[in-house]
């Protein structure tokens, strides 16, 4: 017999060979020492690509990155005191300046913000959500008084909160028939929009989408923030719509220079048992019902139902652009092993579409670095 | 208990395992192997049953694919990327993800056809049904698969080694 191909030898190994061919085979290996050779050769091969491939299993699912547990309390603790702060001087400028128009206008904080990205997409003001969306927390009285009007509130709900709500989004489905529900400020806040104006938000994911299509130019990294070992990058898609991407970062000792602007956001995850001390401290009014990332099962299973809600919001529930919580897509990124997250308001295709964007996008600039 | 309850009992596992191999994506993977169900729902009759249900999976994802071009620059990137390879700042990442990032970037490294033909066989398909799902001639399975996992475990040990070669090069 003539020395068999390389190809004939993993066919005999997986036993595709007929038997008349599979033998004669083997009694040629018998004798053939390089033909043994390249047998053993390929026994390593398919093995070896098994156990390979199985290192491709470990894939997470939709989730956020936890935040490493020990060192948030203090940190927590005193973004907490600085949001207070902020938002109470905020407050009492507004309650002695005027009505609730003006609530409005102060409710951004942070100017570089409001005017750095001007026609304002709602994700885009995250960091004023942090001050906005602590306020029932930190200071009922003055929410009640200057209730900004409830778009302006949903509009400022951070990402991480939104994702949050999916895990309670039959909930919130039924609060919307309802909307004075009685499920706490931030929700009945966030219901309102989505009874209110699901129509025109519809046309306007169309219109992203459309826009999405169309925009073949390199995705605009809006802002970047860092706190807590998750780095978050904002991406304009198209004037009114951005996607977030997270991703785990080390922690670095800069990140505390960096706070003021991030500051108060994994307060906002952090809002919940253990960390309800800062709010039972600064805030004797009802803290927003949200689960604590950290509780094991409490995520697990929200990490579920998000998955679930997933799919559906993605392609039935576009309506609810403004209020309805960002499809979130999460993946490993082969050069780093980084978990990556994106979220947006956009179906779970765009988002797909954005991600290899933004893959190709990071790539190019991993290769620039010297 | 329906035909594509059967179905979907013995093939569903497999069949995610197969595409989040793919994919790298577990959410995705369960939603194309669900379409891919529901695709079979409408089947009167299926010959190969575990062939068919692949090549439709691989199919749909090929759609998704097709329709954006940049994935294919993507990888040509990641190629260009392996030959400069870029210092990680962050070497103290878990060994398995590491493991998992260089499995990936190996497996996106081969032929989108000896890729899919390797994970299906790893799902245990045999060469018949590997041939049938990929529209290849039976003939030419060995071939595909024996290039397949040499490319895959020679481009793995590449990766490990320049990994170890920048650790030593970071520790000294």
């Amino acid at each position: 017999m003539q020395h068999p191909d390389e190809g004939t030898i993993h066919s005999w190994l997986d036993g595709a060979l007929p038997a008349e061919e599979a033998a004669s085979l083997e009694s040629h290996v018998a004798t053939c020492q390089s033909c043994a050779a390249a047998v053993a050769e390929a026994r390593g091969f398919i093995a070896g690509s098994s156990r390979i491939l199985t290192a491709l299993d470990d894939v997470p699912r939709g989730v956020l990155p936890a935040i490493p547990e020990r060192k948030r309390d203090l940190r927590v603790f005193w973004r907490a005191a600085a949001t207070v702060l902020v938002v109470a001087g905020g407050s009492l400028v507004v309650m002695r300046e005027g009505g609730p128009d003006a609530s409005v206008a102060t409710s951004s904080e942070e100017p570089a913000i409001a005017t750095a990205v001007s026609p304002a997409p709602p994700e885009n003001t995250e960091p004023a959500t942090a001050s906005s969306s602590s306020v029932p927390q930190s200071d009922a009285a003055a929410v009640a008084q200057t209730s900004p009007p409830p778009s302006a509130a949903s509009a400022n709900r951070p990402p991480i909160a939104a994702e949050k709500d999916l895990s309670r989004t039959g909930e919130r489905r039924q609060a919307a028939g309802n909307a004075s529900g009685v499920v706490g400020g931030v929700e009945r806040r966030t219901v309102a929009p989505v009874a209110a104006a699901p129509t025109s938000a519809s046309s306007q994911t169309a219109g992203n989408v459309a826009a999405l299509e169309s925009n073949v130019t390199p995705l605009q990294i809006v802002r970047v923030d860092q706190a807590a070992g998750v780095r978050r990058t904002t991406y304009g898609i198209t004037p009114t719509q951005t996607v977030v991407l997270t991703e785990p970062e080390p922690m670095q000792p800069s990140g505390a220079v960096a706070g003021s602007r991030t500051a108060a956001k994994p307060e906002i995850r952090l809002r919940g048992n253990s960390t309800s001390r800062v709010a039972a401290a600064t805030a004797a009014s009802a803290a927003p019902p949200m689960t604590d990332s950290r509780t094991g099962t409490d995520s697990a299973v929200a990490r579920r139902e998000a998955a679930a809600a997933k799919t559906e919001d993605g392609r039935a529930a576009t309506g609810a652009a403004f209020a309805t919580p960002a499809n979130t897509i999460s993946w490993t990124e082969a050069t780093t092993g980084k978990t990556l997250t994106l979220s947006g308001n956009l179906p779970v295709e765009q988002l797909r579409e954005i991600r290899l964007r933004i893959e190709r996008e990071r790539a190019a600039a991993a290769t620039k670095i010297p | 208990m329906t035909d594509v309850e059967r179905l979907f009992r013995t093939y569903n596992a497999a069949l995610v395992r197969y595409l989040t191999r793919r994919l790298g994506d577990r959410d995705w993977a369960e939603e194309v192997a669900q379409e891919t169900f529901v695709r079979a729902l409408r089947q009167t009759s299926i010959e190969n049953e575990r062939a068919w249900l692949f090549a439709v999976a691989t199919n749909l994802v090929r759609d998704e694919a097709r329709k954006d071009m940049r994935r294919r620059k993507h990888l040509a990137l990641l190629a260009e990327e392996e030959k400069d390879t870029v210092s990680e700042p962050h070497e103290t990442t878990l060994e398995r993800a590491q493991e998992a990032a260089m499995a990936r970037k190996a497996v996106d490294g081969l032929a989108e056809r000896d890729r899919l033909a390797l994970l299906m066989r790893e799902e245990g398909l045999d060469y018949g049904e590997i041939a049938a799902a990929l529209e290849l001639s039976p003939g030419s399975v060995g071939t595909t698969l024996s290039r397949a996992r040499r490319r895959l475990v020679e481009s793995y040990e590449a990766l490990q080694k320049s990994r170890e070669e920048r650790e030593k090069n970071a520790a000294s």
